[in-house]
């Protein structure tokens, strides 16, 4: 093992090697997952009750006219967790296209600036896609309060944009809080601004030291890479499906060799 | 014009991949240049959020809503007040070091205190053991808590074993399923099947 190791941390690093490994090995899985989906392969997602909230929201939105607040988190597009933030643009579309047709559209506050462009654009096509172009209204996506050192780090300091998202959360008239992405501590501050109020409140974040939080505040919680499998569960894309399946093959043959290894080790054979 | 900003963000996500693994001199240079260009980027964005904030708060001034139309003064005077500063004096300066060391960090650090607060008010929630699950968190969260002090050094071991067994098995079970998600997100947006710049 040490040699190979050594040849590898000598040629392109063995941290990237091990990264290429995993890629390689979800490539042909992602790919045989999309075309078994393509092909009618129906398969069961296990119920999250997050997400059947969300489907639930917009009823209670236009029954009581009062908006939905999306959250898009504090990260933006291009840092390391760009991922958690196209996490929240999924949330972002699937309420928007519910909210474009009931009497109070969605609300949207973020804290990234590189996330507000997306943000609006999203918004502006689902309300084209609607047919209503003109009801769209770009401040309904809103930059709250940017971090002075955005540009410079992707760590990102959120205490201005927590206060105003907590100003909000106990002023303005809303029916659900959802918060989806990558949060900090802040997350508690601008949670339990809800949970106090009785929102009903959906979300979750990556970061695990974040999670209590997310479990202690949220009526319907969404637990690490919940958040991922939004696009598959709130639209059913056949991208989003099949990259679904492919992580829980990942995620099986992981386990697998976890377990292995554990058993090989108990039994001294490694 | 879909296909152009599709094959941009292709061709820039998949050289920036290849810079991560591969030591090649060009690539490097352009990796270097795409970091570059995303923090210009982030700058122009800035510039865009800095109308909508205004947008946003001009509106309730004009329209003298009453809740909040007062903060909405204070945060665009501030917000012009700093940044004429900034503009003037440049960064980093002695009057926008003044601003952030006697303005915003002490107001961060007085804000974020008030986690330990909502912690409490949280955790009575969130602790009451209605439902098996809960009851666990209240145990596991007992044991921690109890542990911590002194008088019950009895604990300390069943403390130590909740932080190192199954505290950490889940955090790593965790860790393991965000990276396998980030990953299925990266690889959608790299290939172009996950198009949130266009349509």
């Amino acid at each position: 093992m040490d040699p190979i190791l050594s040849l590898l941390d000598s040629t392109i690093g063995a941290r990237q090697a091990r990264m290429l490994g995993v890629l390689l090995l979800f490539l042909p899985i992602f790919f045989f997952a999309y075309w078994a989906v393509k092909r009618g392969a129906r398969f069961v997602l296990r119920p999250i009750a997050a997400y059947a909230a969300l489907k639930g929201l917009f009823a209670r939105s236009a029954e009581a006219g009062q908006p939905v607040h999306l959250s898009l988190g504090t990260t933006g597009v291009g840092d390391q967790f760009t991922a958690d933030t196209a996490a929240a643009f999924n949330v972002l579309e699937y309420l928007a296209e519910r909210g474009a047709i009931s009497a109070a559209p969605l609300l949207v506050t973020l804290a990234h600036p590189t996330a507000l462009p997306v943000a609006q654009d999203i918004l502006r096509r689902v309300y084209r896609q609607m047919g209503m172009p003109e009801d769209y209204d770009p401040t309904r996506a809103r930059l709250l309060a940017p971090d002075p050192n955005c540009a410079a780090t992707a760590h990102q300091d959120a205490f201005a944009y927590a206060v105003s998202a907590m100003r909000l959360l106990t002023q303005q008239k809303l029916v659900a809080n959802v918060m989806v992405g990558r949060f900090g501590a802040e997350f508690l501050l601008m949670s339990e601004a809800g949970a106090q109020r009785g929102l009903t409140q959906v979300g979750g974040t990556s970061a695990p030291e974040v999670l209590p939080f997310v479990n202690a505040t949220m009526t319907h919680p969404l637990i690490g890479e919940e958040i991922y499998a939004g696009g598959a569960y709130l639209s059913g894309k056949p991208t989003h499906l099949s990259s679904l399946l492919a992580q829980d093959i990942l995620r099986g043959l992981i386990v697998a060799l976890v377990l292995g290894a554990v058993l090989f080790r108990t039994l001294g054979l490694i | 014009m879909r296909w152009l900003a599709t094959s941009v963000a292709i061709a820039v996500g998949l050289i920036t991949l290849l810079d991560y693994f591969f030591d090649v001199p060009i690539l490097d240079a352009l990796g270097v240049a795409f970091r570059q260009w995303t923090i210009i980027l982030t700058a122009f964005a800035l510039l865009l959020g800095v109308i909508n904030l205004l947008q946003v708060h001009l509106r309730r001034i004009i329209r003298r809503d009453e809740a909040s139309a007062g903060y909405s003064l204070i945060v665009v005077v501030t917000a012009t007040l700093v940044a004429s500063a900034g503009l003037w004096f440049g960064l980093p300066s002695e009057p926008m070091t003044w601003v952030f060391e006697n303005l915003y960090v002490p107001l961060q650090g007085a804000f974020f205190a008030l986690v330990a607060f909502f912690l409490a008010t949280a955790a009575y929630r969130a602790l009451r053991a209605r439902n098996l699950e809960t009851t666990w968190m209240l145990i596991a969260a007992l044991v921690v808590l109890l542990g911590q002090t002194p008088l019950l050094g009895v604990l300390t071991d069943a403390r130590e074993w909740v932080l190192n067994v199954p505290s950490t098995a889940g955090v790593r079970g965790i860790l393991i399923g965000v990276a396998l998600g980030t990953l299925a997100t990266a690889l959608r947006l790299l290939i172009g099947m996950d198009r949130p710049y266009s349509e």
